[in-house]
């Protein structure tokens, strides 16, 4: 899709035409998803989430930046969204819990005749980390931004972003190499 | 030597040190194989991550989010919008005000207009005052000022609604005169403003931003 074409479509929303705002649900809806199973962990909650960003998105349109691409804007009202729901959902710790949902993997041998397949491993690790790993993981590996762009974008502190982010990747390392 | 620690390596994956820093750590790595095994282990994540396939949508969430779209609010007040209310309050001000007199405009070619402030009009309504109102303003729109030069101007006639049949048979020969009365004020004014205004909403509508 070029450019030019998604700002022609971003110009009419802007002008009331929910059609448009229809095909770009259609063209993204895909992506922001994705992003919000990253973080979530689950099918369930990455669509309420996907479907909650873009009535955002459509609501707040008017902020849009139309020179810039739409694809990131609406991955980060996603991500917003999901810690929105991971900070509401539970205790205030949330954030820093391990999912209890997902069992280990090295301590469950019938688990791991189940799920064989090596990307499957680790999404199931992915999912375990707690969700403020979850997140730095999603928009340094997935997104690719910067750490200043990751910090500016949580609004937390640098030294913060690379702590978790480097604890996430050790974690993972660890529990990759223990599965072999 | 001393081996690097977990930030370093990461950093060095994130592409985020100095190219400097990057060649001495490049050198290090070909002689130290604890610090080389800790970087492929985490090098190893980074492939993970980066090989994970896309988690398909189950199915197209495009009918029930367009359902769920709520009806755009239209700011009234927006910043646009204040800056012409407030314009046009400041117009009505001034017009309102003795100072509208100090102001120089052509107007039309052997005509003139009343002299009167928007204060004035709103006393007479005020005051009730209708006979003033009625002589003064709303019959004196425009009145006619035969300006040296006119064949017949030595006299100062007015154009009320009552002389229109008059007047009509007896149309003035063209002048450029200029003056100082309100109604070329209010004109200009008004539709300098709408112009404005316009240009602003076709601007907002075609969606263009700085």
């Amino acid at each position: 899709m070029s450019s030019t074409d998604e700002r022609s479509l971003a110009r009419r929303v802007l002008q009331g035409d929910r059609d448009a705002f229809g095909e770009i649900v259609h063209r993204h809806q895909q992506a922001v998803f994705n992003a919000s199973y990253h973080v979530l962990g689950n099918v369930h909650d990455a669509e309420d989430a996907t479907q909650e960003a873009f009535i955002r998105a459509y609501q707040f349109f008017d902020k849009f930046d139309i020179d810039r691409p739409l694809a990131p804007w609406l991955i980060r009202i996603a991500i917003n969204v999901c810690l929105n729901r991971v900070e509401g959902q539970k205790s205030a710790s949330a954030l820093d819990e391990e999912s209890t949902l997902l069992p280990d993997l090295s301590r469950g041998p019938e688990l791991q005749t189940i799920i064989r397949d090596r990307d499957e491993i680790v999404r199931y690790e992915l999912n375990r980390l707690p969700a403020r790993y979850r997140i730095v993981i999603e928009l340094r590996h997935f997104q690719d931004l910067s750490y200043e762009e990751i910090a500016k974008e949580l609004k937390r502190p640098l030294s913060d972003i690379k702590s978790d982010l480097f604890r996430a990747r050790k974690l993972l390392a660890e529990r990759l190499r223990d599965l072999g | 030597m001393n081996h690097f620690n977990d930030s370093q390596l990461n950093e060095y994956l994130d592409h985020a040190l100095p190219a400097g820093m990057v060649r001495i750590m490049d050198d290090h790595f070909k002689s130290c194989d604890s610090c080389r095994t800790r970087l492929d282990e985490l090098q190893l994540v980074f492939n993970r991550l980066e090989d994970l396939p896309e988690v398909r949508i189950p199915h197209d969430l495009a009918p029930n989010i367009l359902s769920r779209l709520p009806q755009k609010n239209t700011r009234l007040w927006t910043p646009v919008f204040a800056a012409q209310v407030g314009a046009a309050l400041g117009i009505i001000l001034w017009l309102s005000s003795q100072t509208v007199r100090l102001i120089k405009l052509p107007v039309l070619p052997g005509f003139r207009f009343p002299q009167f402030t928007l204060s004035e009009v709103f006393t007479s309504f005020l005051t009730l005052d209708l006979h003033s109102l009625t002589i003064n303003f709303l019959f004196k729109v425009p009145e006619i000022q035969f300006l040296t030069g006119f064949p017949i101007a030595s006299l100062p006639y007015q154009f009320t609604l009552f002389h229109i049949p008059f007047w009509l048979n007896r149309l003035p020969e063209w002048h450029l005169p200029f003056s100082n009365y309100s109604m070329p004020v209010i004109i200009i004014s008004s539709l300098l403003l709408w112009l404005f205004g316009n240009a602003i909403l076709l601007r907002e509508s075609l969606g263009v931003k700085k």
